[in-house]
């Protein structure tokens, strides 16, 4: 029964965050951000549901990760975005990046909630994938920040306050990435008998941590160091959801 | 900070190189999987001369790793460590972080030729497999509550059908006997993602098996000898930690625009 409603509120909720991008250009930021707080509560019924219909946490195959993950930034996005800390700006990005993430939903009718494989009740392969998309989540924060402060012609304490926080939130995911990886290691041992593997996906989740590293490098001599950093993290964020969604995508 | 600039982007580079040489469509897909199956040094000594590709790769690799740390381990002396008598606790712990990201770094690349790995085997209740040096693993019985076909599924059905519901990850396991010189000196269970583990010895149960011309039930252990593991696992949880109290101290309070 919970089935036949998930697509009804998946199309809803992509029509609420298309709704907050509208709103942002014809009416108040006010009202566009109540546009997208529906739509987040939405992904939040639908997280509810998926977790009550499987008896666990919604993080595997494409279909839950994104769900999951545009839930994350919603949330993140509403709770502290409000009292004028977002910018109309912020808000916009939000509502195209929470719609893009989702839109896959539409036209693939192929993906559904993954069946309860068994290796899902083990511990670390929960906090594996709890901590990779939770990071996803925070990294889609951090992402649009960076990018809040990167583009358009908003005025220097509104850009200055956004890259401070797409900072904060790249170290925060970082943390919680690194967390996922540790977990990710402790699998490897217990399941193959090494801490890592010669495998595409360690050289992928190497790459990420050191992209993070990369923005965080940027020699302080250098002329725009302050532009590059908030260029760097920001592609880094959105590099990182994409690559990890798309790969879900492809499974 | 310039060279480590350069060099981080080279690795990021090489990185994802490696990704797409290990895609599955890629002809260097196997090729990663036998490096995996023994230690780095004897794939160097019996495999790498025929994959001019991948021992290339693997080479550079080394280069630009061996690049970075040497950068960082002159950074940490000359930058990082005087930041130590600074008496600020961001700039301590952003030392501490910086050494133990060297130490993790170095895990991974000292586990490449510390320790070892024997071939990982399908084995049978009552086999016995030698490890050497009066070591030999006995597997004593076998326990599988569920059925054996679920065993035949391919990796795709298996993901489909073989739910927690069908398969009890606790309740099928083995029982094995570590001896030494006829004598067993330690009893274990093991199931999947329940190894067993005897100083730096560590074995674990990959999947069940069911024998293709007996359908007798088997299990593919893996069997490596790792000294390191528990410090590289107790170094990278430290890193972690003292990121998370650096991020914590160090959360600056972006000014609303209202204000």
């Amino acid at each position: 029964m919970p089935h036949t409603l998930y697509p009804p509120i998946v199309y809803t909720a992509i029509g609420f965050f298309g709704l907050s991008i509208l709103l942002t250009q014809i009416a108040s930021q006010k009202l566009a951000r109540t546009a997208h707080g529906f739509g987040t509560a939405l992904c939040g019924i639908l997280v509810a549901m998926l977790i009550w219909s499987m008896q666990r946490l919604p993080l595997f195959g494409a279909y839950e990760a994104l769900i999951y993950t545009t839930f994350l930034i919603g949330l993140l996005e509403a709770f502290l975005g409000k009292n004028g800390t977002s910018s109309p700006r912020q808000t916009l990005i939000t509502g195209v990046v929470t719609t893009l993430i989702l839109l896959p939903l539409v036209f693939r009718s192929d993906l559904f909630p993954r069946p309860n494989f068994f290796i899902y009740s083990s511990p670390l392969v929960t906090c594996f994938f709890f901590c990779r998309l939770t990071a996803l989540g925070i990294f889609g924060y951090a992402g649009i920040s960076y990018i809040t402060a990167t583009v358009g012609n908003d005025p220097s304490a509104i850009r200055h306050g956004a890259e401070i926080r797409g900072r904060n939130f790249l170290l925060l995911g970082s943390v919680v990435f690194l967390i996922s990886e540790f977990a990710g290691s402790m699998w490897c041992y217990a399941g193959w008998g090494d801490s890592w593997r010669w495998s595409g996906n360690f050289f992928r989740s190497t790459m990420f941590f050191l992209l993070i590293m990369l923005g965080l490098h940027i020699p302080s001599k250098w002329k725009h160091a302050r532009a590059y950093s908030t260029l760097i993290g920001g592609f880094t964020c959105m590099f990182i959801i994409a690559s990890i969604l798309i790969r879900q995508l492809m499974e | 900070m310039q060279f480590a600039f350069w060099a981080i982007l080279c690795l990021i580079f090489w990185m994802g190189l490696g990704a797409l040489l290990t895609i599955k469509s890629s002809p260097y897909y196997d090729v990663f999987s036998t490096m995996n199956e023994q230690m780095i040094t004897q794939w160097l000594a019996s495999k790498a001369a025929n994959m001019p590709v991948i021992l290339g790769w693997f080479i550079g690799l080394c280069l630009i790793a061996a690049a970075l740390l040497l950068n960082t381990s002159l950074c940490i002396w000359q930058r990082i460590l005087p930041m130590l008598q600074a008496a600020r606790l961001s700039r301590n712990l952003l030392a501490v972080v910086h050494i133990l990201v060297i130490l993790v770094m170095a895990g991974h690349g000292l586990s490449m030729i510390m320790g070892e790995k024997y071939e990982s085997s399908v084995m049978f209740p009552g086999q016995i497999k030698n490890l050497g040096g009066g070591y030999s693993l006995r597997m004593d019985s076998l326990v599988f509550l569920d059925d054996p076909a679920l065993l035949r599924l391919s990796k795709h059905d298996k993901h489909l059908q073989m739910t927690r519901d069908v398969f009890h990850l606790k309740g099928n396991h083995a029982i094995l006997m570590l001896q030494k010189d006829g004598r067993t000196i330690e009893r274990s269970t093991v199931g999947i993602l329940a190894p067993f583990d005897h100083g730096s010895l560590h074995i674990v149960l990959k999947t069940f098996i069911l024998g293709k011309k007996n359908n007798k039930l088997g299990a593919l252990i893996i069997i490596v000898r790792n000294p390191l593991a528990n410090p590289f696992f107790i170094i990278y949880a430290l890193m972690i930690t003292t990121l998370a109290w650096y991020v914590f101290i160090t959360w600056k309070k972006p000014v609303s625009p209202q204000a």
